[in-house]
């Protein structure tokens, strides 16, 4: 099961060579691509250690398809940001993992849903950066995470997410597919790990407009003793926990019970803004997929259909879409249309004001906000997850939302297990203040002591 | 609500085929969506500015230098097709 980057340093000149075995030998679907060779290890504080991608981080010479037909054979000539600053540090790109079409919820992966390392009839989640950490196949993965793939795969695999604050690591070479919303985030097997890659991965870039000025670091905070969140103030929205079954609430009951212990005072209160924020999610990922998935007709790269005038090809290399992807392109034409953009669009980005502004005060009354990161565990490969997968929602919960939407710094760690599956927590932080979501889970992961759980299961 | 012929007229400016048995799943999934919108129509935005996007940023600009950019010969590397230093597609008209 999941390693550690320190276990995977400890195997030396062999840790990348062992990872690509274990990928070979697995057949779970979790990797499209593998690309890895330790001849490519450098130096620095993650050498030699084998790091996964999502399929929709740009690595040059390497296809980058974002498990859609239409991007098949697309060899990206340049590499990532995020690729740049982990070879930076030493790391080796072992491979491109399977995830949902363009990362859009519920849209399948054009190569086959990846199988949850604990129970193989259950799905990975439409990231499967986290499996790839579940299996043991690699210590770290960098995903994306608009509406909460990332965070919601970790949980669903039993390992740590983090997406750090909006801007802070350069999305330079993610193609993403909803601008406002699409973060790049890592995922682990501990917090430590997780803080330390996302640490590697911040900091400016000049290709990324949206990235910010200053490096964050995430690892200031983290206090040790039987105390380390004495004085923290934890908030529960009681609409993050609409919906979630008896058995994940009970993980996550115990999690608050463990939070109070570490010194934390946790209460429940109610966000008016709440019941917005899904749908405002929706139509804003449709809106902006509509724009930035129009680039993929067939002109400058990826397949092309034949037809007589280019408006035909364009729309016949379409039908390689698949149908999730092309609905949500064509709600997001309808949406952004004159006729309804005021309705619609303009609205939700007003909203979207509302419900930014309403985290920046209960931010003034709470240090962090608490929720189950899912409402179930991983459902059975072929049914759709408790969460919105069979309507096509952009996201999994209002709690997995608002933090995209506000930007918000959101962190899973596994809290318990329903059966042989793991069920995960999520805490939020406000805008740019990640080192409180990084201390606080850390200190969690010390006194849960999952592992210690899972070995029991 | 979207209607059957608003759903085809729609499907070509996304440069989406739907094929006409397929019509009435997408008007009714499209038709879905907008019910479920219903519940932000009371938000109270009279007023409000919009959010483009959450970071605080406002008008990001380089400095007014050259940098390096990516070759043509790169930049036609995926290129279904190619004429000398263009893309090249079928007629437009």
């Amino acid at each position: 099961m999941a390693k550690d980057i320190a276990a995977f340093k400890a195997a030396g000149d062999k840790a990348v060579l062992e990872s690509l075995e274990k990928i070979k030998k697995d057949d779970s679907n979790i990797f499209i691509t593998v690309c890895g060779s330790s001849k490519t290890a450098g130096s620095g504080p993650l050498a030699g250690v084998p790091i996964a991608l999502s399929d929709n981080i740009s690595v040059k010479d390497v296809e980058t398809t974002c498990a859609s037909k239409i991007l098949k054979g697309y060899i990206p000539p340049f590499s990532g940001k995020a690729v740049l600053d982990l070879e930076n540090a030493g790391a080796v790109i072992i491979g491109k993992t399977n995830m949902t079409e363009f990362g859009i919820l519920g849209a399948p992966s054009a190569y086959g849903p990846a199988q949850n390392p604990h129970d193989k009839t259950k799905k990975a989640g439409p990231s499967s950066a986290a499996a790839a950490v579940a299996a043991g196949l690699v210590p770290a993965a960098v995903s994306s995470d608009a509406g909460g793939i990332l965070r919601v795969s970790a949980s669903f695999c039993g390992t740590v997410a983090f997406k750090p604050s909006y801007g802070a690591i350069s999305r330079y070479g993610l193609i993403y597919y909803a601008g406002s919303l699409d973060q790049i985030g890592v995922t682990a097997a501990t917090v430590s790990d997780a803080a330390l890659v996302a640490e590697i991965l911040s900091g400016n870039d000049l290709c990324d407009t949206t990235s910010l000025p200053e490096k964050l670091v995430y690892t200031d905070k983290i206090k040790s003793g039987d105390k380390p969140l004495d004085g923290f103030r934890i908030g529960i929205p009681e609409e993050f926990l609409e919906g979630v079954t008896a058995d994940v609430m009970k993980t996550f009951e115990e999690a608050v019970s463990t939070f109070e212990k570490l010194g934390a005072v946790c209460k429940k209160f109610s966000m008016k803004t709440a019941k917005y924020m899904q749908p405002v999610h929706d139509i804003i990922a449709a809106g902006e997929s509509s724009a930035m998935l129009a680039k993929y007709d067939g002109t400058r790269f990826g397949p092309r259909a034949e037809a007589d005038n280019w408006h035909e090809m364009i729309a016949k290399t379409r039908a390689l879409f698949g149908p999730v992807v092309r609905r949500r392109i064509m709600l997001g034409v309808y949406l952004l249309k004159t006729a309804q953009y005021n309705d619609y669009y303009m609205k939700s980005m007003q909203t979207r004001t509302l419900i930014i502004e309403e985290f920046e005060s209960v931010f003034q009354e709470y240090d962090l906000l608490v929720s189950p990161t899912t409402k179930d565990i991983a459902p059975v490969i072929g049914t759709p997850c408790n969460g919105g997968c069979a309507d096509e929602l952009s996201s999994f919960s209002a709690a997995i939302a608002g933090a995209d939407l506000a930007g918000l710094p959101a962190a899973t760690v596994p809290c318990g297990f329903v059966g042989k599956l793991p069920a995960g927590l999520q805490i939020i932080g406000g805008y740019l203040k990640d080192a409180n979501v990084i201390a606080a889970a850390e200190a969690f992961e010390k006194a849960a002591d999952f592992v210690k759980v899972q070995e029991a299961v | 609500m979207i209607q059957k012929d608003e759903t085809k007229e729609l499907a070509w400016a996304a440069r989406i085929v739907v094929e006409e048995q397929d019509i009435p799943e997408y008007q009714g999934k499209i038709n879905k969506k907008l019910s479920y919108y219903a519940v932000i129509a009371d938000a109270p935005t009279a007023g409000v500015e919009k959010t483009v996007n959450p970071s605080h940023l406002k008008t990001v600009l380089r400095k007014d230098v050259t940098v390096p950019s990516m070759s043509v010969e790169d930049a036609l590397k995926n290129a279904p097709d190619v004429y000398e230093t263009s893309f090249k597609i079928p007629k437009i008209l």
